[in-house]
C-alpha cells in the first residue's frame, strides 16, 4: 500500500492525468481471451476429476487450489487487472487481504479450541 | 413477570422528555433572540458577544470592517441558490446532503440521549424506581443501537466529511453525487425502521444482538431493528465507496497524497473500514434473521451451530466500527490544533499514516470482546497481544498533537478548547483500553462499568467532543456566520466537566465490581451512581447549549469573512458559505496543508493591536486593544521571552 | 474529444474529463466488488468453521448434491464469463453488432444457469433435503447434515440472487448498446457490468468445489 502512495507522491498531480489516459486500458487480444476460456474449462475438468481421486485430506486443498487458479485467471484477464490501472490492484488486493485477516484470526480460535482440555476454552 | 406487562408507559415518558427538550430549546431560542444585539444597527465594538477579548482577529480589516447597517445582497451560494423543499430533498450537492445528514443525526442524538437520561435517572437509586426491568433492557438497547448506528458511525463522516472532503481536495463534488443522496435516503429508511421498532415495543437484546438470545429467547422487535441496522449499513457502504473513489480520483492539481489534510486521511481510513467491515455485518444480520425467522440456523447450538461464530463475525465489523467513530474525530483535532497553535502539524506524515495504521490494526483485535465467552485460550492470547498494537498509532497521534502545541502561538478559542478536551479524554479512554486488552484484568472487569466508562471516554469524550469542535471550527464556513464565542467556550468547559463527572465514577464502579446492564445494584454503589447522574445532567445542559446557540447563530450570528480563523486549507480559500460547486476556479496546490508560522502570527497580532490603539475612528478600539493585550500577556509570556532570547 | 464522444458521454459536473469519469466509475465498481467479496467472505468463513466442526456430515451432505448438474452449471457460468469478456473487448473496438450479440449470449447463459439451478432445487426438494420439519436423512448426523444444507441453499441462493441482478443489468446494457448508446471511447457501463458479472462467476468458482466436490472419492 505504501508503495502506491509513495509513487503517487513523487509524481504529484501530473501522475493522475498520465494514468487517466492509460485508464482506457488496452484489452487482452482475442486469442488470449479464448486461451483463458479454454484453460478455465480445462481446470474445471481437472478439479472435477481430482475429486474422485483418493487424495484424502489433500482433496480439499487441491480443489481450493484449482479454484484459486481459476479465480486468478479471471481476475487478471477477464477483469483486466493485468493491463488495467494499477490502483485497482490496491482495491482488489485490499479485499483479499482483509478476507485473509478474517479467516486467519477466526481460525486461531476454531482450530485451537479444546487443546487445553478445559471446558469452555 | 406481571411487572413486565406494560412497557409502553415509560416510553411515553421519554417521548415526553423529547418534547420537553424541544420546547425548552424553542424557549431558549426565543430568549437568545431577545438578548441578541440586533445586527442591523449596533455599532461594532458594542457586540460584546461577537468580539470577545480572546477572539483574535486575523487581520485588522476584520475588526475595522464597518457594521452591516443594511442587509447586503449575498453572492449566490449553496444555501441561497434555491429554497424549495424539493431542492433540498433532491439535491446532489454534497454540502446540502451534509446538512440533511446533520438534521437526522442531531435528531437521533437527542433520541439516544433521552434513553441515556432515563438510564441515569433509574440508576440514582439502588432499587431503580423509575422503570421495570424489561423496560430498562429496552432502554439500554435503544441507547446503544441509536447511538452506535445512527449517530456515532455516520456523524462525522457523513456531515463534516461530506461537507468538507470535496472542498479539502479541491473538487467540485464527490465522485458519485446521486449515490450520496441515495445513501442519505437509505440512512433515513434504516432510521425509520429502527424508530418504528422502538415505538412499537422496543427490543431488549443489547445493541450486539448476541445469538441465541436474539434468535430464540426474546420476543421483542429484533427483526425490525436488525432490518434498520441492515439498511443503514448499505448507506455506510455507499458513503465509504464514494469517499474512497473521490480521494483517489478527484484531487485537484498538485494535491498529492502527502499534501492531503489529515482529516482527509482519516476519512480515507474510515472509508476503508466502512467498505471492508460493513458487508460482514450485513451477512451476519442476514444469517441471524434467517435463524430467527425459520427457527433453524447456523448459529443454533441445537443443531450443533456455534454462537461464537456469530460473535466473531459481529465483532469483525463492530470492533473496527469504533475506529469509524474515532478516526474522523482525530482528523478534526489534527485540523484544529495547528490552526489555533499557528504551527505546522508536528510530524504530519506520521500522523497521516498512523490513521491508516489504526484502521488496519483495528481489524486484528476483535477477539478481545470474547475473552470470557469461551473462545480458545490461544485465540485469547493472540488477540490480547494484537490489541496492544493499536496503542502505537494512537500514541503517535497524541504525542504529535502535543508536540504541535509546543512553542505555538496558542489561541484558546472554542474549537481549540474542544480539541484540547479531546486529547485529554481520548488519552484516558485509550489507556483504560490497554487495561482491557490485558487478559487477567479483562476477565476481572468484563461486563462491568469499567468497560462502559472506557468506551464512553472514547466515544463521547473523544468523538462527540471532536464533532462539536469541528462543528464550531467549520461553522463560519457552513453558515457564513459566527457563533457566540463566549457562550461556546463556556459550553466546551461545561461539557468537559459534565462528562468527567459522569464517567470517571463509572471507572471506580467497574473496579468495585458493579455489573453493566442491570436495572438495580447493591446499595454501596449508590454514591458514585448519584455523582454520575449529576454529571449527566450537567452534560445535558452542555449539549443543549451549543444546539441552541448554533441554530440561533445560523440566522442571527455575525457575518464573517471567508477565512475568519486565518486557517490554511483549501476549504478556507473559497467563499463562506461556499458556492454550489465550491470554487470559482479549480485551485492549484503548491504546498502542504499546515503552512502556519507562529512567529509571524505573533508579529501580526502586535501590528493589528497597534493599529487598533492608534486609530481613533474606531470607537473603543483602544480599550479593546488593551484588553486584548492583557489577555495575551497573561496567556503567552513565555513564547515572547523565548523569541527574544533567540534573536 | 471526438464529436462522437460528446454525443453520448454525459460528463458529471464534478469531473474534468471523460477519462477521469470512466476511471472513477471503474474504481467505484471495484470498491463495490470488494464489499461483495467481504459479504461472501463472511459466509465462507461460517461455512468453513462449521465444516471443520462436522467434517463427516459435510462430506455426506456433499455427496447428496447433484455432481453432474453442478459441473455443467460451472461450465455454463465460465462460458458466460468468456462471452462477457469478449463483449467488453468488442465495446472497446466500437463494434456494435458483436457487442449486442455477445451480451445476449451472456444473458442466455446466465438464464440457462438459473434454469439448471432451479431444476436442481426441485430435485433437492423431492429428496427432502430442505432443512426444517420435512428434512429426511437416513445417514449419520442428521442435525449436522441439516447445517450443511442450510449453507448449501443459502449460499447458492444468495449467488442466484446476484446472478439475477446481473442478468437484469446486462439486459439494460444490451438495450442501450442496441440503441447505439456506446462507442469506442465511451463504454464505461459495459465495462463495469462486466466486472460485476465476473465477480458473480468468481463466487461460484469457490462454491462449486466446496459444496459439490467434497467427499466424492471413495
Amino acid at each position: 500500500m505504501t508503495d502506491t502512495i509513495d509513487s503517487a507522491q513523487h509524481k504529484g498531480g501530473e501522475e493522475m492525468e498520465a494514468t487517466e489516459e492509460q485508464a482506457k486500458a488496452k484489452q487482452p487480444p482475442l486469442w488470449l481471451h479464448l486461451l483463458v476460456g479454454v484453460s478455465l474449462l480445462a481446470l474445471l475438468a481437472a478439479t472435477a476429476g481430482a475429486a474422485f481421486l483418493p487424495l484424502g485430506r489433500f482433496s480439499t486443498l487441491v480443489a481450493v487450489g484449482i479454484a484459486v487458479a481459476k479465480a486468478t485467471l479471471i481476475l487478471l484477464y477477464f477483469m483486466n487487472l493485468r493491463f488495467g490501472d494499477r490502483r485497482l490492484w490496491l482495491v482488489a488486493g485490499a479485499a483479499f487481504a482483509w478476507l485473509s485477516i478474517l479467516f486467519v484470526l477466526s481460525m486461531s480460535d476454531f482450530l485451537t479450541r479444546g487443546y487445553l482440555h478445559i471446558p469452555g476454552k | 413477570m406481571s411487572k413486565d406487562s406494560k412497557p409502553e408507559i415509560p416510553f411515553l415518558k421519554w417521548i415526553g422528555a423529547c418534547l420537553a427538550a424541544v420546547f425548552g430549546v424553542q424557549a431558549l431560542r426565543r430568549i437568545l433572540r431577545a438578548l441578541s444585539p440586533s445586527q442591523e444597527t449596533t455599532p461594532l465594538p458594542a457586540q460584546g458577544a461577537a468580539l470577545p477579548i480572546s477572539a483574535r482577529p486575523e487581520k485588522a480589516e476584520d475588526v475595522l470592517m464597518p457594521p452591516l447597517s443594511t442587509p447586503v445582497e449575498e453572492p449566490e451560494n449553496y444555501l441561497n441558490t434555491s429554497y424549495s423543499l424539493k431542492s433540498w430533498l433532491l439535491t446532489t450537492d454534497h454540502k446540502r446532503i451534509a446538512i440533511l445528514y446533520a438534521f437526522m443525526i442531531t435528531f437521533f442524538f437527542f433520541v439516544g440521549s433521552a434513553a441515556a437520561a432515563l438510564i441515569r435517572l433509574q440508576l440514582t437509586t439502588p432499587q431503580g424506581h423509575l422503570v421495570q426491568q424489561q423496560t430498562y433492557n429496552k432502554l439500554f438497547t435503544m441507547h446503544g443501537v441509536i447511538m452506535v448506528w445512527f449517530f456515532l458511525i455516520p456523524a462525522l463522516p457523513n456531515t463534516l466529511g461530506n461537507f468538507l472532503l470535496p472542498m479539502m481536495i479541491g473538487a467540485r463534488d464527490l465522485a458519485f453525487p446521486k449515490l450520496n443522496l441515495f445513501s442519505w435516503y437509505l440512512f433515513v429508511a434504516g432510521g425509520l425502521f429502527t424508530l418504528f421498532a422502538i415505538l412499537t415495543g422496543g427490543v431488549d437484546t443489547g445493541w450486539t444482538f448476541y445469538t441465541p438470545l436474539s434468535t430464540h429467547y426474546v420476543h421483542t422487535k429484533v427483526m425490525l431493528t436488525a432490518a434498520g441496522v441492515f439498511v443503514s449499513g448499505f448507506s455506510s457502504i455507499l458513503t465509504g465507496l464514494n469517499f474512497i473513489v473521490t480521494i483517489h480520483r478527484l484531487r485537484c492539481k498538485g494535491m498529492t497524497w502527502f499534501r492531503l489534510p489529515v482529516f482527509v486521511w482519516t476519512l480515507y481510513a474510515t472509508s476503508l473500514i466502512l467498505v471492508l467491515g460493513t458487508p460482514v455485518l450485513t451477512i451476519t444480520l442476514i444469517l441471524m434473521g434467517l435463524e430467527r425467522l425459520f427457527g433453524i440456523g447456523v448459529f443454533d447450538p441445537a443443531l450443533g451451530g456455534d454462537p461464537l461464530l456469530f460473535q466473531h463475525l459481529f465483532w469483525f465489523y463492530s470492533h473496527p466500527a469504533v475506529y469509524i467513530m474515532i478516526l474522523p474525530g482525530m482528523g478534526v483535532v489534527s485540523e484544529i490544533i495547528p490552526c489555533f497553535a499557528r504551527k505546522k502539524l508536528f510530524s504530519y506524515k506520521m500522523v497521516a499514516l498512523a490513521g491508516m495504521g489504526i484502521a488496519i490494526f483495528g481489524f486484528l483485535v476483535w477477539g478481545h470482546h470474547m475473552f470470557v465467552s469461551g473462545q480458545s485460550m490461544y485465540a485469547d492470547m493472540t488477540f490480547s497481544l494484537l490489541s496492544y498494537l493499536v496503542a502505537i498509532p494512537s500514541a503517535i497521534k497524541v504525542f504529535n498533537w502535543t508536540a504541535t502545541l509546543y512553542k505555538g502561538s496558542i489561541w484558546l478559542s472554542a474549537p481549540m478548547l474542544y480539541a484540547l478536551g479531546f486529547i485529554g479524554l481520548f488519552t484516558i479512554g485509550g489507556l483504560s483500553g490497554l487495561f482491557l486488552a490485558s487478559l487477567p484484568v479483562d476477565v476481572a472487569v468484563h461486563d462491568t462499568y469499567f468497560v462502559i466508562a472506557h468506551f464512553h471516554f472514547i466515544m463521547v469524550g473523544g468523538m462527540v467532543t471532536a464533532y462539536l469542535g469541528g462543528l464550531h471550527f467549520w461553522w463560519p464556513k457552513i453558515t457564513g456566520r459566527m457563533y457566540p464565542e463566549k457562550l461556546a467556550q463556556l459550553s466546551a468547559l461545561l461539557i468537559f466537566f459534565g462528562f468527567t463527572l459522569t464517567f470517571l465514577p463509572q471507572f471506580l464502579l467497574g473496579r468495585l465490581g458493579m455489573n453493566r446492564r442491570y436495572y438495580h445494584y447493591a446499595p454501596e454503589f449508590q454514591m458514585l451512581n448519584v455523582l454520575s447522574t449529576a454529571g449527566a445532567s450537567i452534560l445535558a445542559v452542555g449539549y443543549l447549549s451549543p444546539f441552541s446557540y448554533l441554530l440561533w447563530s445560523a440566522k442571527y450570528g455575525r457575518r464573517v469573512s471567508n477565512n475568519p480563523w486565518g486557517a490554511t486549507g483549501l476549504e478556507w480559500q473559497t467563499a463562506s458559505p461556499p458556492p454550489t460547486f465550491n470554487f470559482s476556479a479549480t485551485p492549484l496546490v503548491t504546498q502542504g496543508p499546515y503552512e502556519y508560522n507562529p512567529e509571524d502570527a505573533e508579529r501580526e497580532l502586535k501590528r493589528d493591536l497597534a493599529i487598533l490603539q492608534s486609530d481613533a475612528s474606531v470607537p473603543n478600539g483602544a480599550r479593546f486593544a488593551e484588553r486584548h493585550q492583557e489577555a495575551q500577556d497573561t496567556a503567552a509570556p513565555t513564547t515572547e521571552a523565548q523569541d527574544e532570547q533567540k534573536h | 474529444m471526438s464529436k462522437s464522444t460528446e454525443k453520448v458521454v454525459v460528463l458529471g459536473e464534478q469531473f474534468d474529463t471523460p477519462e477521469q469519469q470512466d476511471a472513477a466509475s471503474q474504481m467505484g465498481m471495484w470498491v463495490f466488488l470488494s464489499t461483495e467479496i467481504m459479504l461472501f467472505g463472511g459466509l465462507f468463513l461460517a461455512f468453513t468453521a462449521t465444516r471443520l466442526a462436522f467434517p463427516l456430515a459435510f462430506q455426506l451432505g456433499s455427496r447428496h448434491t447433484e455432481f453432474v448438474l453442478g459441473t455443467a452449471n460451472t461450465a455454463v457460468l465460465l462460458l458466460s464469463s468468456l462471452t462477457m469478456a469478449l463483449a467488453v473487448s468488442a465495446s472497446h473496438r466500437g463494434a456494435r453488432k458483436p457487442l449486442v450479440l455477445l451480451l445476449l449470449l451472456t444473458m442466455a447463459l446466465g438464464a440457462l444457469f438459473l434454469g439448471i439451478k432451479g431444476y436442481e432445487y426441485y430435485g433437492d426438494w423431492q429428496k427432502h433435503l430442505i432443512p426444517g420439519e420435512n428434512f429426511v436423512w437416513n445417514e449419520p448426523q442428521p442435525q449436522h447434515a441439516q447445517l450443511f444444507f442450510l449453507f448449501y441453499f443459502f449460499m447458492t441462493g444468495l449467488h442466484a440472487v446476484h446472478l439475477t441482478v446481473g442478468i437484469g443489468v446486462v439486459a439494460f446494457v444490451t438495450f442501450v448498446a442496441w440503441r447505439r448508446g456506446y462507442n469506442a471511447t465511451y463504454n464505461t457501463p459495459v465495462e463495469v457490468t462486466g466486472l460485476y458479472w465476473h465477480l458473480v462467476d468468481l463466487v461460484w468458482i469457490f462454491l462449486y468445489p466446496l459444496l459439490y466436490l467434497n467427499g466424492r472419492h471413495p
